[in-house]
């Protein structure tokens, strides 16, 4: 059973694009861009540096992640390591990879979150235990049966 | 009265409220961490602790089969009453499990009003995510496409 969060997208264009789109301020404004909301991006594209985000719906209502370098792999992998705060002041912390494969010329990204948004889960997720999310989804499933 | 049976009149009752099955929901998110109406972050905390010991998420696995009395609880896990009970309370404060007293047998099955409260908001993560990645991917297809 996966322990991790993971998303995908085929995006049509080769892993080289995406990477390179992925790591460019346009393409990282685009990433977390919501309709209407603000934006700042900042990245130091190298291991050991800093990418840095705010977004937000207004300037009262800021999320700020942080996401530190730890492999850079163009065009394959990037890993990062991410602290999220939000704007009651929580802080949140989790590693974030991004996989880009080709596929047939176009890109399989896929981003995969690993440790999971609250303090209990990140821990028990660290000893190797069962994936909360998934068992909780499990039971509610068989709960509306 | 068999479990099966106790745990229709612990459904009559939720419907009829005599026990507390009050619907708890969230508002649309725009952002998963983006604060919620009736579902605070406490309550979401409160929830996962709960959910994180492996002997109370097995309860709840066991209960998403039908209600059980706290005795039938105890025998798969090889646990005293008093030790069902405790797991029960703990997953009771946060109504991920509902509990009525059925003759001399106390009856438990899943409240879903926190269950969906939780997944709700595992789903607005998972959603808040898959946009970005969509959003992302979309902004890539248009400019590679004009290269």
């Amino acid at each position: 059973m996966s322990k991790d969060v993971r998303f995908e997208r085929v995006i049509d264009a080769a892993p080289e694009a995406v990477f390179d789109a992925f790591t460019a301020a346009d393409g990282q404004k685009a990433f977390y861009s919501e309709k209407g909301w603000i934006v700042e991006s900042h990245c130091d594209l190298r291991v050991g540096g800093v990418w840095t985000v705010t977004f937000g719906p207004s300037g009262d209502e800021l999320f700020h992640h942080e996401h530190l370098f730890r492999v850079i792999d163009r065009p394959s992998r990037i890993f990062v390591d991410t602290t999220e705060s939000r704007p009651d002041g929580a802080r949140v912390e989790y590693q974030t990879e991004f996989i880009f494969k080709d596929r047939d010329g176009k890109t399989l990204m896929t981003m995969i979150h690993r440790g999971l948004p609250t303090a209990e889960l990140r821990d028990e997720h660290q000893a190797g235990g069962p994936d909360a999310f998934t068992r909780l989804e499990q039971a509610i499933q068989e709960s509306r049966r | 009265m068999s479990s099966s049976a106790a745990g229709l009149d612990v459904r009559r009752r939720l419907r009829s409220g005599s026990v507390d099955g009050s619907v708890t929901g969230r508002d649309p998110v725009c952002g998963y961490t983006a604060p919620i109406s009736a579902v605070s972050d406490d309550d979401l905390d409160r929830t996962f602790f709960a959910l994180s010991d492996p002997t109370r998420r097995g309860i709840l696995e066991r209960l998403g089969g039908g209600p059980a009395t706290i005795g039938e609880l105890a025998e798969p896990f090889g646990l005293t009453l008093n030790g069902v009970k405790k797991h029960v309370g703990i997953l009771e404060e946060v109504d991920l499990v509902v509990t009525a007293k059925v003759g001399r047998a106390r009856v438990c099955q899943l409240g879903l009003a926190q269950l969906e409260g939780a997944t709700e908001w595992i789903d607005g993560y998972r959603r808040t995510w898959q946009r970005r990645l969509d959003r992302f991917g979309t902004y890539v297809e248009r400019n590679d496409a004009g290269r």
